[in-house]
């Protein structure tokens, strides 16, 4: 019975049309900030993307100020074009001032939001934009999305993953040992800087599915589940890449059952859920099989301490 | 009187690897080294000494141009480091990455080729092979797949050193490669290094045992923020010139 | 007594901004203001079950549920982080989206409950002076600022009884451990002061604004002073002003209040951070820009002597091929040196130490 209603849900990503547009958007976010999250993670840069989603606010509230459109892709560039700036102030900050890295985040994040909200409040003043704009933003909208949506989603995706393919190499020593980069004549500045554009476009694909506040999550979560399976970095992106995506897509059927579930808190409950089993169940430093081992562990130095006594004993008795 | 000069200077590139010339390294405001003359003999195992602070690894990162130069010019087999980046080998000073990165100790040593590799160009077999070789030499191709968080402290430092040795260089700059290494395994290295000596490399190391200095190096650089003394052991590792080094920072503001 | 509303916005508005930048300037000291994001959103879920439970907004339940769930987010927070599988940061990071994804759903489930999630976000301060507190059906003033008051009245009882332990313990944990004084007990207290701040303001401000008054005035004043009272004393006092602008923006252009007063406290910080006396980027820059110049002057001084020394001549020319500077550079700081009178040039064009120039080397080298 289960199954079968498991199966049929399953089965509306191929009938459903806008099941389908629904759990493929998601799944491009899951799958892009899955592989782009490793870095930001890796780099001790996890809230940067809290920040730097906060910070696309503004952006949105400009792109219908200048353009007056409802453009998606005049949208995302607003939103790409604050999230990116909103990092450098960050930078910038944490780089001229004795401000540490946290409150420079907390920073950026709260003003650019006020920022944001004051433009959108004034757009709606004089009938400019909908309340719409500002929710679809908020908790992002992966129920409405449409064909046209989930293509743009997917050529920005692939322009972060060609990116990411071509700089594998740069972005990996930059981030493990970046003297040691910078020493064989790697622009370590420029490579940070390519980065972080990349993990805002990921982030700005996020705006749309899973929202401002939820964003963070999907940076982190899938990079921090795979983490816990393998200690080879490709493995990780590919992994994380992988949970990110799989969450798109449970995310976005779970909540099509339910009437006015939204999408994005879905996906996020599912990528905790998955972090969550990776920290029981992963066979190296998983909470289970170190408690299978440390039993072992204990059982082995048992059994040697009492051979010792054994020969101990022996020896004593031999005196 | 052009030529003479020029003529000197080609003399001296052929002894020496490195040519440091009036270096000044300054932080915000503060002096780290000061005007100093330098030239790292071929051929020779070089340690620098010096107190904490000294500027001992900034005397490496200026070489390589890792910090910025406030004065003063650097020339690696008489070329500029950008143009001779490729007969240079460095091993950070520890510490300096994150040992729960994602990485094996085989990988961490290919890295050292990724300089020869270039842009776009992706680690293959070649690459691969070459770092297991690396490896080895350091005795620990049993440890290939070992992630480096869980590798001891010298195994950690021989990792490193396999990385230096994968770049296969002219200079080694080596900041504090001995630090936290048991004897055994400072044998181990020591016995690479000579070998790397004896095939004409130039080895520079920052060295905190000043017992060993004279035991493992031919010259010795000695340094407190200006340079105190510079030359082969015999002549300057004395006790005048280490109480000179070791005495209270040098003092200077500005 | 009838107070205009304007005014009961105003005393909100101030009271929130007093209560959030006094407590904030610990969490910026102890680089902690990102627990702030963390909390100021996670509260939602104990807002939503508190409301659930008792079937209405009950200001006590509310506040009991919010701070528990603060708490909660603490507590799973650290055990993330102690457990040595994640950073600080990304447990946080997981843990406030994954409780407020959880809120959201809540709200959106249960139709009966009166929560707009986008309120919880931005506030709704425009409502404060329709909702009044009536004892014994008198009409004792507004609601919000009854409880932000007495907030105010509890979070300077905590600041001021517990002062020493918050200063020591901020500054030196060690110190703070040996000398008795119980800094995790502190910790826990100060989080939870600012679980119950982030509740209380965040019904009259929303989540975001309360991040704003929590790190950004406490940030300004990180950046104007050294001592911890007078920082105190300058992160409430800019609160306070960006909250009074704020609003008046706010009804000047007609857009959101809390928005506003938010983008005040940001330009607040960034007026702060680039005119700030002492710290502030411009007299950074020149104080720098000064110290280089003289550190390189000194370098110039100092080449010359030693050429001199070993009988080599210097010129500006060779002046700029020796230290590696570029050729106008060389010539700015040459003639800078023959004006202060350090140096003469002689015939060929070569440069010599006047006694001034001699006193400036060695006043450096030793
Ligand atoms: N990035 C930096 N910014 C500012 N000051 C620095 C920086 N790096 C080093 N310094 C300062 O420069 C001086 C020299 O530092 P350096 O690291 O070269 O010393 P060292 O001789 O390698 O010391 P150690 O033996 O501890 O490794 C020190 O006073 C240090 O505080
Ligand atoms: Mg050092």
């Amino acid at each position: 019975m289960i199954l079968e209603e498991i199966l049929s849900i399953f089965l509306g990503i191929f009938t459903d049309y806008t099941l389908r547009y629904v759990a493929l958007g998601s799944a491009i976010l899951g799958i892009t900030s899955g592989a782009l999250g490793c870095f930001t993670v890796l780099r001790k840069q996890s809230l940067f993307g809290d920040a730097i989603a906060h910070a696309a606010l503004p952006g949105i509230g400009f792109a219908y100020l200048f353009a007056g459109t409802k453009d998606s892709l005049l949208l995302m560039l607003g939103a790409a074009i604050f999230a990116w700036f909103g990092g450098m102030i960050t930078l910038a900050i944490t780089n001229t001032t004795r401000i540490k890295q946290d409150a420079a985040l907390g920073i950026t994040l709260s003003v650019f939001f006020g920022l944001g909200i004051v433009l959108l409040s004034y757009l709606q003043s004089i009938g400019g934009a909908s309340q719409g704009g500002l929710d679809r933003f908020l908790f992002g909208q992966a129920a409405a999305l449409i064909e046209s949506d989930v293509i743009n989603l997917g050529i920005l995706s692939a322009l972060c993953f060609t990116i990411l393919i071509l700089f594998y190499k740069e972005f990996k020593i930059t981030t493990f040992d970046s003297s040691f980069g910078q020493s064989l004549g790697f622009p370590i500045k420029y490579l940070n800087v390519l980065l972080t554009s990349v993990i805002v476009v990921a982030v700005v694909i996020g705006l749309h599915t899973v929202g401002v506040v939820l964003m963070v999550s999907m940076l982190i979560a899938p990079a921090a589940a795979a983490r816990q399976w393998t200690s080879n970095l490709k493995n990780m992106i590919i992994l994380s890449a992988i949970f990110g995506g799989l969450s798109g897509i449970i995310g976005s059927m779970i909540s099509s059952t339910a009437e006015g579930m939204s999408t994005g808190p879905v996906i996020v409950i599912t990528i905790t859920a998955i972090l969550g089993i990776s920290f029981v169940f992963s066979p190296k430093q998983g909470y289970l099989f170190k408690h299978l081992r440390n039993q072992r562990k204990s059982q082995i130095s048992l059994d040697n301490i009492k051979t010792i006594s054994d020969k101990e004993k022996e020896n004593h008795g031999n005196i | 009187m052009e030529q003479k000069s020029s003529k000197k200077n080609s003399e001296s590139e052929k002894e020496y690897s490195v040519i440091i010339k009036n270096l000044s390294v300054t932080y915000r405001t503060e002096p780290a080294l000061w005007n100093i003359d330098l030239n790292f003999p071929k051929g020779q195992m070089i340690a620098i000494v010096g107190p904490n602070g000294a500027g001992k690894s900034t005397l490496i990162k200026a070489v390589m141009g890792l910090v910025p130069i406030t004065a003063g010019k650097v020339s690696i087999f008489g070329k500029t480091y950008s143009k001779n980046r490729d007969k240079v080998a460095y091993v950070p000073q520890r510490g300096s990455v994150d040992w729960d990165f994602p990485t094996d100790a085989l990988d961490v040593v290919e890295m050292g080729l990724y300089g020869k590799l270039g842009w776009f160009r992706r680690p293959n077999s070649k690459t691969r092979n070459l770092a297991r070789e690396c490896l080895d030499k350091v005795g620990l191709s049993n440890y290939a797949d070992r992630q480096i968080g869980q590798l001891s402290g010298g195994q950690q430092q021989r990792v490193f050193l396999a990385r230096a040795l994968a770049q296969d260089a002219q200079i080694y700059l080596m900041d504090e490669p001995l630090n936290g290494v048991d004897v055994i395994t400072e044998k181990t290295i020591l016995s690479i290094l000579e070998n790397l000596k004896k095939e004409g490399k130039t080895i520079v190391m920052v060295h905190h045992e000043l017992q060993t200095v004279d035991k493992y190096f031919d010259w010795v650089v000695m340094v407190n923020r200006n340079l105190i003394a510079n030359g082969p052991i015999k002549e300057v590792f004395t006790k005048i010139n280490l109480d000179r080094t070791y005495q209270e920072k040098q003092r200077m503001s500005i | 007594m009838e107070i205009s509303s304007d005014l009961i916005i105003i005393g909100t508005a101030v009271l929130v901004a007093a209560n959030c930048a006094s407590i904030g300037v610990f969490l910026v000291l102890r680089k902690m203001a990102m627990m702030s994001d963390a909390i100021s959103h996670s509260v939602l879920l104990g807002i939503v079950i508190a409301v659930f439970a008792v079937g209405g907004r009950e200001p006590v339940a509310v506040i009991v549920g919010g701070v528990l769930s603060g708490i909660l987010t603490i507590s799973l927070v650290e055990l993330l982080y102690r457990s040595g599988k994640l950073k600080q940061d990304s447990s946080i990071g997981i843990i406030f989206p994954f409780l407020f994804a959880i809120g959201v759903i809540l709200v959106t489930q249960a139709g009966n409950v009166h929560i707009d999630v986008e309120h919880v976000l931005y506030g709704s301060i425009e409502f404060a002076p329709f909702d009044t507190l009536y004892l014994d059906e008198l009409n004792i003033g507004s609601k919000s600022m009854w409880v932000l008051g007495i907030l105010a009245i509890a979070n300077v009882s905590f600041i001021v009884i517990l002062y020493k332990e918050l200063k020591i313990s901020t500054f030196d944990k060690s110190l703070a451990l040996s000398a008795g004084l119980m800094p995790l007990l502190v910790h826990y207290l100060l989080m939870i002061m600012v679980a119950t701040t982030a509740v209380v303001a965040f019904e009259s401000v929303g989540a975001i604004l309360v991040i704003a008054f929590f790190i950004v005035p406490a940030s300004a004043a990180f950046l104007l002073t050294d001592r911890l009272s007078r920082m105190l004393i300058i992160s409430v006092s800019l609160g306070i002003i960006s909250a009074v602008i704020g609003y008046l923006f706010a009804i000047f252009a007609d857009v959101s209040i809390s928005g506003s007063m938010a983008t005040i406290t940001g330009i607040i910080f960034g007026l702060v951070w680039i005119f700030g006396p002492n710290r502030g980027l411009v007299s950074r820059w020149r104080r720098i820009s000064k110290q280089r110049f003289e550190v390189d002057l000194v370098i110039v001084l100092t080449h010359i002597h030693k050429e001199l020394g070993s009988d080599r001549q210097v010129s500006t020319s060779s002046m700029s091929n020796s230290l590696g500077w570029t050729k106008e550079y060389s010539k700015k700081l040459s003639e800078f040196i023959q004006e202060q009178k350090f140096v003469e040039k002689n015939t060929q064009g070569n440069f010599t130490l006047t006694n001034i120039g001699l006193k400036k080397v060695e006043n450096y080298s030793n």
